[in-house]
């Protein structure tokens, strides 16, 4: 079979087996078992335990479950609703002041944890509601969330970052440390735009409540010890990378340590919620983790079959200046986002991009922000939107997916902004890594 | 056993129209398997890589074992709660097209969806296990430092999970065939 | 008859060694006229690279090339054979141990079992260690935390006091970097060099005794039996060739960056022939112990003991 028709071929089965509503993660996995029958015969699905043994066997993965541990751990807490109150009551005076506390809540909570679900699924349970509740335009509180929460994965740490740094073989710290000013540009590129529609439309983004506006001065500065805490754990979850004291996995289980501590700070600790955190963190990671086995069986068969080389030989044959490559890179991503999960565009992807990214003579420290970019877009677009999922999961029970994807899109157009400025103005991720290395 | 099961996510409805039989008790085993391996599986994960790290940091002496049984503890969680997931209905489905669908069309699917699903974890089950025997006849080990038997161990979870979850599907099936008939 | 075979490497895409893998499938097809036609997938392709055994076994690829150390879990000789710690100092005597002196015999000899057939050998040359901190001495590796690649290498270093580490190779350039560990154990210079870890790590034991292993290049034994004796002879060629194609180029490869790297300040130790003695000792007594693990691993070591001997590397 040639590279399009395995191709056609994959997406066409994939769409069928979606529409009758089957899991995804067995959705991708049959797609790999029938590629496999219809060209390599029985033996070859072999691939299948095969390739799930070696991603079981992935350390990096390790990261996952401690993040996961230690979002839920942040919500029981308690820290989260305090952060976000303070930042709504001194943005109080801003028309759609509480999506931009929302906002700056996000972007506090992306520097704690490194994946998006537990960032989500905690802005949804405390955020949310508070924006209901006054009024707030719906699609624009959903839209607020789903793009802010995803800056998990973009501000470090990041799971995503540290599986590219594994991938490409380049210095996750320099990640992490490059991801920061994109991270930000993002994250001020929602709060702008949030700040303009409300202008634009009042209605969307009803003032604070007068208890709010006229606390005394004194009392809005004392808000300002709910920033202790989570600035404490921020500093100790990137201070053990940067001391040397843990490698990038390793991070994700001091930052756990880190919140198990501001639980009991807070008076918040029993047993019982410690089961339940624990069961939550169960579920979500083999969850994730059988997404990953699907999307990893599609991407060996695939490879297998010769789909990796008519994709490379696509993108190397075009006549294309270098920095068209590297459009046509993004928009492959973006294309591919919409359908699959981020591990399975990494494992299919960066082994063919990595490479002609280095001969291009590009820096794959930049590349790597850019992937990480575009990963944020495909958290939020349909029909495979993580951010979307975990929203709904914790959302009132008339909010529907279809409403969510609704409301995310100006949100992916400013994603697809902020990726063009850093390819535009590659000096953005090299700023901080220059001034720190 | 009843409340147990009403626990387990099955309502009154779906008990009373069906027996308790075996298959629920898989799903109860399925469920205690899952909340239990999970609590059990990411302490243990936490604590060890937290003590790996302070003995290497503070005592300059790492574990030989804490990587190798971090990586096997989280790998058989993985495979194992499989099945708890898809009790629980949190395996991620993308349904936007599926809800627009009318209501009986969405029952039909619902057979359909279990059926293929079913396709593939047999076999995940069936070459899982062409994977693990060979590896549990040699007793295979991992030849490093600690040098145990987490190879072995995790080939033999690949077969055991899609087990698990392809009788959880049959549970889920008889549900969903009840339904189905019930509408018709 | 002719052949599609589909050979998965432990390399990743386009590295050097990647790249000689890709010459040798070329070669190939030259010289059997198109009969043979091998796809050269890089690393992880389509298995991991710890399950290519299976995977050839299996059918899923039709062979492999890789090293044969990753099988130590299955039979401990696979270690001794695989790269014994400690033992050569240039390629020519690994590759002259492995095709002229029985190495390559017993190799097929331990895939046996897993109906798999090794064709021949390649070696990637002596690796290099790269340090954060100067060790003129193997004494001099007290209380060092270094990362070590899974086999007997721990014990060895461990022996002259450094605290060995056990971690995934996916973390090392970040432990390195951020000085969780101060050394690792990796590749070749030049394979260190192109990761970075030279930006880091201002030290390099280099050439350095400690490592020099092999990676197979093995197909199916049903498939290698059923081929003309003319196509067998000439694959057998092929991989010599290949053998010595990449020796060179990393041979090349690791005495530029030698050159570059001590431009840049970085610090290359060659240890004295007294100091590579002594460490080539503390490696025997672990052979020794680590060969009781198995009988045919006592083998490996017995013929490779006595060939060091007859070409003088150690005394008796
Ligand atoms: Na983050
Ligand atoms: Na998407």
């Amino acid at each position: 079979m040639s590279g399009e028709w395995l191709s056609l071929l994959t997406l066409g089965l994939l769409l069928v087996l979606l529409v009758t509503g089957m899991p995804l993660a067995f959705a991708t996995g049959l797609t790999a078992v029938i590629l496999t029958l219809s060209t390599f015969g029985p033996n070859a699905l072999y691939l299948i335990p095969s390739r799930m043994l070696t991603l079981m066997g992935n350390y990096a993965l390790i990261a996952v479950p401690m993040f996961v541990l230690m979002g839920c751990l942040l919500e029981k807490a308690g820290i989260v609703e305090r952060l976000f109150h303070a930042l709504h009551v001194w943005s109080g005076r801003l028309r759609g002041g509480l999506a931009v506390g929302t906002l700056l809540t996000s972007t506090i909570l992306a520097a704690m944890v490194g994946i998006i679900g537990a960032e989500i699924v905690v802005l949804g349970l405390v955020c949310l509601p508070a924006m209901l509740a006054r009024k707030y335009d719906r699609g624009l509180a959903l839209g607020v969330i789903c793009s802010g929460g995803s800056l998990g994965t973009l501000l470090p740490p990041s799971i995503v970052l540290i599986v590219y740094g594994l991938v490409a073989q380049v210095s996750i710290g320099e990640l992490f440390l490059a991801a920061v000013l994109p991270g930000l540009l993002l994250a001020g590129l929602y709060i702008a735009y949030v700040v303009v529609i409300c202008y634009l439309h009042p209605e969307k983004g009803p003032l604070a409540d007068a208890a709010d506006l006229d606390m005394p001065i004194g009392e809005k500065v004392a808000l300002g010890r709910a920033l202790i805490l989570p600035l404490l754990l921020i500093g100790v979850v990137l201070g053990s990378l940067y001391t040397g004291i843990a490698t990038p996995t390793e991070t994700a289980g001091i930052g756990v340590l880190g919140a198990l501590i501001l639980v009991f700070v807070n008076g918040k600790f029993s047993f019982g919620m410690m089961g339940d955190v624990l069961k939550q963190t169960g579920s979500t990671v083999a969850m994730l983790t059988w997404v990953f086995f699907g999307a990893s069986a599609l991407v060996g068969i695939y490879t297998l079959g010769g789909g990796t080389s008519f994709l490379q030989g696509m993108i190397t044959d075009l006549p294309l200046p270098p920095l068209g490559i590297v459009v046509v890179m993004m928009l492959i991503l973006i294309v591919l986002g919409a359908f699959i999960d981020w591990i399975g565009i990494t494992l299919l992807t960066m082994p063919i991009f990595v490479p002609i990214i280095r001969e291009l003579g590009y820096d794959p420290i930049w590349f790597g922000i850019l992937f990480t970019m575009n990963m944020q877009i495909s958290y939020l677009t349909p029909p495979f939107g993580p951010a979307a999922f975990y929203l709904k999961a914790v959302a009132p029970p008339d909010v529907t997916l279809g409403e969510i994807f609704r409301s995310v899109v100006p949100f992916v157009l400013l994603q697809v902004l902020g990726l063009a400025i850093v390819l535009l103005f590659p000096q953005l991720t090299q700023f901080l890594p220059a001034m720190m290395g | 056993m009843a409340r147990s099961l009403r626990r387990a996510g099955l309502s009154n409805l779906e008990l009373a129209s069906s027996k308790v039989a075996a298959v629920e008790y898989i799903s109860l085993f399925n469920r205690k398997l899952g909340e239990y391996g999970s609590i059990a599986a990411y302490f243990a994960v936490f604590v060890i890589t937290v003590y790996d790290v302070a003995m290497r940091y503070f005592f300059q002496a790492p574990t030989v074992w804490g990587l190798e049984l971090v990586i096997a503890i989280a790998a058989v969680h993985y495979v194992l709660a499989g099945a708890y997931v898809l009790g629980e209905d949190k395996h991620v489905r993308i349904d936007v097209i599926y809800q627009t669908l009318p209501q009986r069309a969405q029952m039909v699917l619902d057979v359909v969806a279990i059926v293929l699903s079913m396709i593939f974890l047999a076999v995940v089950a069936y070459y899982g296990a062409k994977q693990a025997l060979p590896a549990i006849r040699s007793g295979e080990t991992s030849g490093g430092g600690w040098n145990s038997h987490a190879p072995m161990i995790m080939k033999a979870a690949i077969p055991c999970g899609a087990t698990l979850m392809i009788l959880e599907c049959i549970s889920r099936l008889k549900l969903a065939v009840g339904r189905l008939s019930h509408e018709w | 008859q002719d052949y599609n075979w589909s050979i998965q490497s432990l390399w990743q895409a386009g590295t050097a060694t990647q790249q000689s893998f890709e010459r040798f499938a070329e070669d190939v097809a030259k010289r059997t006229d198109g009969q043979i036609k091998i796809r050269a997938l890089p690393a992880d392709a389509v298995v991991g690279t710890a399950e290519t055994l299976e995977a050839v076994q299996m059918g899923v690829l039709d062979g492999e090339h890789n090293a044969p150390a990753y099988w130590t879990g299955r039979e401990p000789g696979f270690a001794i054979l695989g790269g014994l710690v400690g033992a050569y100092q240039t390629t020519q005597q690994l590759l002259d141990y492995h095709y002229d002196n029985g190495g390559l015999e017993l190799l097929q000899e331990a895939y046996e079992p897993f109906g798999l057939y090794p064709i021949g050998v390649t070696t990637w040359g002596a690796e290099s260690l790269p340090l954060l901190k100067p060790v003129e001495h193997p004494s001099d590796f007290k209380g060092m935390k270094l990362r070590m690649s899974k086999g007997m290498f721990s014990d060895v270093f461990a022996s002259f006091g450094a605290v060995p580490i056990e971690m995934a190779g996916t973390e090392v350039y970040s432990a390195l970097d951020k000085g969780v560990v101060d050394g690792a154990d990796w590749g070749t210079l030049s394979m260190n060099e192109e990761l970075g870890f030279h930006d880091i790590a201002k030290y390099a034991i280099y050439p350095s005794v400690h490592s020099m292993s092999i990676a197979d290049v093995a197909i199916r034994k049903e498939v290698w039996d059923g081929l003309t004796p003319e196509l067998q002879k000439t694959l057998k060629e092929a991989v010599r060739a290949f053998a010595d194609d990449m020796a060179e180029t990393m041979a090349k490869k690791d005495a530029e960056a030698a050159e570059k790297l001590r431009a840049e300040g970085v610090t290359l130790i060659d240890w004295s022939d007294e100091d590579k003695k002594a460490f080539r000792a503390a490696a025997i007594d672990v052979w020794k112990a680590y060969a009781t693990r198995s009988p045919f691993a006592q083998k490996a070591l017995d013929s490779q003991l006595a060939y060091m001997k007859k070409i003088g590397l150690i005394d008796e």
